[in-house]
């Protein structure tokens, strides 16, 4: 049997035989982004929920509150007449942040004596904590360089040179690649990685498994073209995949990928090629279709959290490092990523090189183990008295 | 009768299957020594900087300084022009860089304002708000301490009033529960209920699916009480899986836990028995192993994201807010992690009472399923022999 027997063999399987293995491989990755570009749709966390405890109520503590209201940041859902309530709001989580006005505010600020405004945050989930602190910086910043400028003022200065005594350093931002520090953007191209790194190795992993199955139906044919022509397959259909769940990232998620797609194609097929392998490794050493399909789970979501997609390589100790190195996943999510938003990626070639290097090794691991395996089942069947004849 | 398939389903638990046994206690165990040994380093320090002076006196030299004394950066390079700042960036060799125009101290010294231009990556979020925050502190007390050296020379007041005239607002922080915005605390247990819950799943259908085929051995047995004695065992090991989990999270990694024991239980019990019947309902609409193996990895990371464990549940549009109510980790991770970091969970008592109706609801169902299955086997028996 040449390899395009088996290839057109495997192809039935997916297909037509087996339509939910070709249905998993294209599933998994484009369910993961509709359903993540959907959760992720509003981007950015905004109106947070936010309780003002103002112990001044004068027009200058009412000032700095609007301030408040007037950024789409906060939503203020109560104030409250006493340190008690306001601390029950929170622990209720009916607001996640509190603005707290001393009762001397006003006062201070127009005798010159400073005065605290004090923001109090839930820190239980960072993705209120990170964001209503950075506004609040700012919002703070902002009104305190206006009442400093006012108190230079009546000091004798000019407005402008005011201004520029009560602040003279002003803090510019500029963020590259992600401005709006859109959620959706930072981390769908990464999630649509793993499903389709989870729908390719489901997929594959029982491919071997049954080879070991029927090994009668596979005499005569090596153990290499047995292991490629089952690979390139799913590498195909894999790579229709991985254009897909592109494609719906930018024409209907309408997210950046503004990568040339030479080089997100060259990623892509590395990834794809490299994953595929590992599946096709699970499912050479399985003892059974089961296990098979199990095995990966020590592998799908460790190998997203540590592929420094999220939580940084330069941040992690050894350990991780060490761990995320061997992973995939890491080569490619984080190339993918920078592919879309920036258009450009530094490690690229690097990550490919890498990806193919492990897709080379893993498949000659499996093809010798294919081989062993096969030939310990022949040696079982000829030998009279065995078990093992099902 | 109960307590025999209970004592039968241990066995192959233990015994005969081990495998089970793994999934069920390994994975979550397994995911907090993982996840707690990837975040232990806990907030994002020494993110790699470049500083780009084109004024180099004394003033610019020391806000670098302020910069390069903050445990937040960690400077790797001095670049002379704006296109070696941003390829630092885009080659990563800095995630951020602080550039300071030239003239900075003289305008300042004149009473002119400066900009100091902070760019950051911003692809990665982590990094990112590491970033903002931090820069905006550093400059802003930068700026104050200038000013107020400004306001005792150009005005003449003497140094406290000046420091009040040149910062009248102070801005104070205070942040509850996880001080320093730390990762371990905010990610690792909803991560490890994520795994939980897999490890149930994968054990409960290894021990649902391989039985099909001898529902014989009981026949004589009632069906419910046949089910219950199929999954109170899981039941019961996903709960000792939980406590250990949470229980080595809080030894080995110092994740804090002010919660009252017996909520915390209650919430567990009711969450892994939520999961068992759920689990339980759904393995009996498969027919193999391998296909529901296929579905449990693939539910995963959708119920961990749709949890509102990290993506708040507020900013959802309705329709992946109605998803979220559907899956039983919305109305745990939240509870769990609230109750261990802070001591209280607001919605603890409907999320418990949640999660015992699903599991309620789910049984009932497995139940009329598994009776229907059951009968449709027997029948099928009754028919082969009497065509023997």
């Amino acid at each position: 049997m040449d390899i395009l027997t088996i290839i057109r063999r495997e192809l039935r399987m997916m297909f037509v035989d087996e339509p939910k293995i070709a249905a998993i491989l294209f599933g998994v990755p484009v369910l993961y982004v509709i359903l993540f570009g959907m959760v992720y749709s509003a981007n950015i966390v905004k109106t947070i929920p936010t309780v003002v405890y103002d112990q001044n109520q004068t027009e200058v503590s009412r000032t700095f509150i609007q301030a408040f209201e007037d950024s789409e940041r906060f939503r203020i859902v109560a104030y409250t007449s006493s340190q008690e309530e306001m601390d029950f709001i929170l622990q209720q989580e009916a607001a996640q942040v509190a603005v707290v006005i001393p009762p001397d505010f006003s006062r201070d600020i127009k005798k010159g004596s400073a005065t605290q405004a004090l923001l109090v945050v839930n820190g239980n989930n960072l993705l209120f904590a990170n964001p209503a602190i950075g506004s609040a910086q700012e919002i703070v910043q902002t009104f305190s360089a206006g009442a400093g400028r006012q108190l230079m003022e009546k000091t004798g200065q000019l407005p402008t040179a005011a201004l520029g005594n009560a602040a003279p350093v002003r803090f510019g931002l500029r963020v590259l690649n992600n401005p709006t520090y859109g959620y959706a953007n930072f981390i769908i191209g990464g999630l649509g990685a793993n499903g389709l790194q989870l729908g390719i190795v489901l997929a594959i992993c029982t491919t071997l498994t049954a080879v070991y199955r029927r090994e009668k139906d596979w005499r005569g044919i090596s153990s290499v073209r047995i292991v490629i022509g089952k690979l390139l397959p799913y590498w195909l259909w894999g790579m229709v995949s991985f254009a897909a769940y592109l494609v719906i990232a930018d024409q209907f998620l309408l997210l950046p990928v503004k990568g040339n797609p030479g080089e997100l194609f060259l990623i892509g097929s590395a990834f794809v090629f490299a994953v595929s392998a590992i599946g096709l490794f699970f499912s050479a050493i399985a003892p059974n279709e089961v296990q098979a399909v199990q095995l990966p789970i020590a592998y799908i979501m460790p190998a997203f959290l540590f592929s420094g997609y999220i939580w940084p390589d330069f941040a992690m100790n050894t350990f991780s490092q060490l761990v995320s190195t061997i992973l995939p996943l890491t080569y490619a999510a984080v190339n993918i990523r920078d592919l879309m938003l920036a258009g450009y990626a530094p490690d690229l070639y690097r990550g490919v090189l890498v990806l193919s290097a492990m897709g080379g090794l893993l498949l000659s691991l499996s093809v010798s183990i294919v081989a062993f395996r096969r030939r310990r089942l022949r040696l079982k069947e000829h030998q009279p008295g065995m078990e093992g004849t099902e | 009768m109960l307590w025999q398939i209970c004592k039968q389903e241990f066995y192959w638990m233990f015994r005969k299957d081990p495998r089970r046994a793994f999934y069920l206690f390994g994975s979550s165990v397994f995911y907090v020594i993982l996840f707690g040994l990837l975040y232990s380093p806990n907030v994002v320090n020494y993110i790699p900087m470049v500083v780009y002076d084109q004024d180099q006196t004394v003033l610019s030299r020391s806000l670098v300084q302020s910069f390069a004394d903050s445990q937040r950066y960690h400077i790797v390079d001095y670049v002379t022009s704006e296109e070696e700042v941003d390829a630092a960036i885009q080659n990563k060799a800095a995630h951020a860089a602080i550039s300071i125009p030239p003239n900075f101290a003289r305008d300042i010294k004149k009473g002119l304002s400066s900009q100091v231009l902070v760019s950051a990556n911003g692809s990665n979020i982590a990094i990112g708000n590491a970033i903002i925050s931090s820069a905006q502190e550093i400059i802003a007390a930068f700026s104050a301490r200038v000013s107020q050296g400004l306001a005792e020379n150009a005005v003449g007041l003497l140094p406290t009033p000046a420091a009040h005239y040149s910062a009248p607002v102070n801005f104070q922080l205070r942040v509850l529960n996880n001080p320093n915005l730390g990762y371990l605390n905010f990610f690792v247990l909803g991560v490890v209920m994520a795994a939980l819950q897999e490890g149930i799943l994968l054990a409960l259908g290894s021990s649902l699916l391989n039985d099909k085929h001898d529902m014989d051995h009981f026949s004589k047995g009632r069906p419910l009480i046949l089910l219950i004695g199929k999954l109170l065992p899981y039941w019961l090991g996903g709960m000792i899986a939980f406590v250990c989990s949470t229980w080595l999270s809080v030894l080995l990694f110092d994740i804090p836990c002010k919660g009252n024991m017996v909520q915390l239980l209650l919430l567990g019990a009711a969450f892994t028995f939520a999961v068992t019947a759920l689990g339980g309902l759904a393995a009996l609409a498969f027919s193999d192993e391998v296909n529901f193996n296929r579905l449990v990895l693939i539910y995963a990371v959708p119920a961990f994201i749709y949890s509102g464990y990290t993506w708040p549940q507020q900013s959802m549009d309705m329709f992946s807010f109605l998803l979220s109510c559907t899956f039983p980790m919305t109305y745990v991770t939240s509870n769990l992690r609230s109750l261990m970091v802070s001591g209280y969970a607001p919605n603890l008592a409907s999320g418990i009472g949640i999660l015992f109706l699903m599991g309620a609801m789910a049984f009932c169902l497995a139940g009329f399923v598994y009776h229907g299955q059951r009968m449709r086997f027997l029948q099928k028996q009754t028919n082969t022999a009497g065509a023997e």
